[in-house]
């Protein structure tokens, strides 16, 4: 009994301590349980958001990755000018490097032959995580530096943009900076355009054209260097939209490398620097003397047999083009008189000079799309003399492009239109604003073709291309005074000048003279020529075709002109 | 009773298990077209890249500034003339019908030949003549490609060489002139490569004898 009564007790304790653990067990399994199969759960509904909501991977991710990070520039016709491509790139982590540092440098000195071995040698013993060897490498390089075989030599696709044809019409175009910004040109003009990724699918299309910038820059780069001048300027503009079909300035930078650029390349000249364009100046006076009402008359003349004595100063004609008689009209331009022009400015006046400088906008910036733009020199007193001498161009300092522009206005009829380095559409030019008057831009058509023909500037004629214009030399302003052997050379002209389209204007800045000029340095000898050929090369192209039959009606004005007794020609302007 | 209820349950089964296999069977043969359909999509994806690349290889390769210089030092073909124009078929007809034997007129036309600044270096001219005078050397047959651009594989990496060259060789030319003899060699090193020494010098004989001709 004792067995009987004393066991059940051990057991039933026994079984009592079972039992509790078997609840803590099944306690446990079940939290287990509970927690797998929250698990899964967190998966099924994972699973579940995955198929409804998230779209799959499709061509579309492809295609747009084949969106440009930013967008292409093209010129008018289309031709790549700026796009952005994947390159390949070298760098290395100069503190991981595991071979031997003087070995590794002599062997990438031997594949890249750009650097010597010291070079490569200071790269990979910098103290720096990372560096880089070489950028836009070629993929043979890349080959050839992996089997170095150095772990802390890396390889990476980067995308990096690329100008295609090189230098060519840098000024306009630009270059972007490292942070991946425009740093000039239109890259940072339209900069907030070519990176939004709305509209960065899309090329923007340019108004220059690359044929017509090609010929203008091997023609002036011609001419730079056989005058071995400090800087050139081209423009090519187009009459009645205001489009710049070619900007060019010298020297040039490679925007591919935009490391290696000067200053002086980096300036764009034709925008940012201002020059003194000396004769060039002289059809916007004769415009405001016919437009004013000032000299109504071709016919009527002016006193140039000598020197105009003005207070202290003295205007003389440049040697070689003195008349020493009085000119009318048409010969005051042909002979490029500034005698005669002083005294047209002195009857026009002050406030006439002013009127017409201020409606060809020569009192501000040029307006461009380019943030480079210099602004011009406007006289702070304007004395009788400043009158006078603004009638030839000096004492007044604009850009190039104003004078491309000027000229546009002075031939397209008379009216003032904004220039742009984008692309217009047909029809969608600026209405602009009317300067000078139908009739008034008509007879300075038959003026600058009159220059071309008998003139100053017969260098630039073209035979079929109906060419007109006119030189323009001035010495270049220094400090105390004018360098009498240095100038800045300019030919304006436009053509077929009986139904003008194109305005094209030659910059030459401190040309040397040379044989080819017979020692001048004079518009007519330097920049006139380089007119005459890009004429030559790009008017067909422009949809110009010569034709010997056709010309502006010269015929009221070329009786005009004095014939020495027994010549039937008048006498020839030496120069400008 | 219950036997043929229970079997018209597992005819039930075996139908719907058709039918869902049926619908199943549907579904993923669309999908493995429509698999097919993004695949090719894909592709054209690639190719468009690629055409990409190749055009932008060869507008750097074609850039204006090079072929001048092949124009200025072995083509020398010149813009035309204004004479060389007609405005009608009537001028057309007029220039033949002067074209009689005995009273042809050879026009000299005032050329306008572009030439660039920029001279190859005097080495490399040499080499043009010589190849010039005797073409036929074995290592140079005539039946060898013309140009061996085409022989260049269209991968997309190779464009990233194109830049290369661009850089190097189409950079400011006044500025090249001045550089050394090194650069000089490179530039001559990519002529090379894409006109054979043949080719250049047939060109060169066909200018020559066209200058000449015109004299």
């Amino acid at each position: 009994v004792s067995v009987a009564l004393a066991r059940p007790l051990p057991a039933r304790h026994l079984a009592g301590k079972r039992h509790l653990l078997l609840a803590t067990s099944h306690q446990r399994l079940m939290m287990l349980l509970l927690l797998f199969g929250a698990g899964f759960a967190l998966i099924v509904f994972r699973l579940t958001w995955f198929a409804v909501f998230t779209s799959p991977a499709t061509t579309r991710d492809a295609a747009a990755a084949l969106v440009p990070l930013r967008a292409d520039i093209t010129d008018r016709n289309g031709a790549p000018l700026a796009r952005t491509i994947d390159a390949w790139s070298i760098g290395v982590h100069p503190r991981d490097i595991i071979g031997d540092r003087h070995q590794i440098a002599s062997q990438l000195a031997a594949i890249i032959p750009t650097h010597d071995e010291a070079y490569f040698y200071a790269k990979l013993t910098q103290s720096v995580a990372f560096t880089y060897l070489e950028r836009r490498a070629l993929p043979d390089t890349v080959e050839k530096v992996n089997a170095i075989g150095d772990p802390a030599i890396v390889f990476s696709r980067e995308p990096e943009r690329l100008y295609p044809q090189s230098s060519m019409a840098a000024h306009v175009i630009g270059f972007v900076d490292f942070d991946g910004h425009g740093g000039r040109g239109m890259e940072r003009a339209l900069d907030a355009r070519l990176i939004d990724p709305t509209t960065r699918d899309d090329p923007v299309a340019l108004s220059i054209d690359t044929r017509v910038q090609a010929a203008m820059e091997s023609e002036l780069g011609a001419a730079m260097t056989s005058f071995q001048a400090k800087a050139a300027i081209g423009i090519v503009e187009d009459i009645h939209t205001g489009e710049i079909l070619a900007m060019t300035s010298m020297p040039q930078f490679n925007p591919n490398n935009i490391k290696d650029a000067t200053p002086d390349e980096l300036r764009n000249n034709a925008t940012q620097s201002v020059y003194e364009l000396g004769s060039t100046f002289k059809p916007f006076t004769m415009a405001e003397a016919m437009q004013s009402g000032t000299v109504t008359s071709m016919a009527r003349r002016f006193d140039a047999t000598k020197p105009l004595q003005v207070g202290r100063f003295t205007i003389h004609d440049d040697r070689g083009d003195e008349q020493r008689r009085w000119l009318n009209m048409p010969e005051t331009l042909i002979y490029s008189s500034n005698i005669a022009t002083s005294r047209i400015a002195d009857l026009i006046g002050e406030q006439g000079m002013k009127n017409i400088f201020d409606k060809l906008h020569f009192n501000r910036p040029p307006t461009i799309e380019l943030e480079e733009k210099g602004k011009p020199l406007w006289p702070t007193y304007w004395a009788r003399t400043t009158t006078m001498t603004t009638s030839f161009g000096h004492g007044i300092a604009i850009t190039p492009l104003q004078l491309a522009n000027a000229y546009a206005t002075m031939v397209n009829g008379g009216i003032w239109r904004p220039t742009t380095l984008l692309k217009v559409s047909p029809g969608a030019a600026p209405q602009g604003e009317r300067v000078i008057s139908p009739a008034v831009s008509y007879r300075i058509r038959q003026l600058l073709r009159l220059v071309v023909l008998k003139g100053t500037g017969r260098k630039a004629d073209v035979p079929g291309y109906r060419l007109g214009g006119k030189t323009g030399t001035a010495e270049i302003a220094e400090v105390g005074g004018y360098h009498k052997h240095s100038n800045v050379s300019t030919f304006a002209a436009a053509f077929p000048m009986d139904n003008p389209r194109y305005v094209i204007v030659a910059t030459l800045v401190a040309p040397k003279p040379n044989a080819s000029s017979f020692g001048q340095t004079t518009a007519a000898w330097t920049a006139a020529p380089v007119v005459s050929r890009v004429v030559q090369r790009v008017a067909p192209m422009l949809g110009v075709m010569p034709d010997m039959n056709k010309d502006i009606d010269e015929s009221d004005l070329l009786p005009l002109l004095w014939h020495a007794p027994g010549t039937d020609a008048p006498p020839a302007g030496a120069n400008d | 009773m219950t036997a043929t209820y229970r079997l018209k349950g597992l005819g039930w089964l075996a139908i719907s298990v058709i039918v869902v296999l049926g619908f199943y069977m549907v579904s993923l043969r669309v999908s493995v077209e429509r698999k097919r359909l993004e695949t090719v999509d894909s592709q054209i994806a690639q190719a468009d890249h690629d055409i990409r690349t190749l055009q932008t290889e060869f507008a750097t390769r074609a850039n204006l500034a090079q072929l001048e210089q092949w124009n200025g030092q072995v083509l020398a073909l010149a813009a035309p003339t204004p004479a060389q124009y007609l405005s009608s078929g009537q001028a057309l007809a007029s220039l033949a019908a002067g074209d009689q034997p005995g009273q042809a007129t050879v026009e000299t036309a005032q050329l306008v030949i572009p030439t660039l600044p920029v001279m190859a270096p005097a080495p490399d001219a040499a080499r043009d003549d010589t190849s010039a005078v005797a073409p036929t050397s074995p290592a140079h047959q005539p039946t060898a490609t013309p140009v061996r651009v085409a022989a260049i594989k269209p991968a997309a990496d190779r464009v990233s060489a194109a830049v290369k060259d661009a850089v190097s060789h189409a950079a400011a030319p006044v500025r090249r002139a001045l550089a050394d003899g090194a650069r000089g060699e490179a530039m001559a090193m990519l002529d090379r490569k894409l006109l054979s020494d043949s080719t250049l010098g047939d060109l060169t004989r066909g200018a020559r004898a066209e200058t000449a001709s015109l004299r």
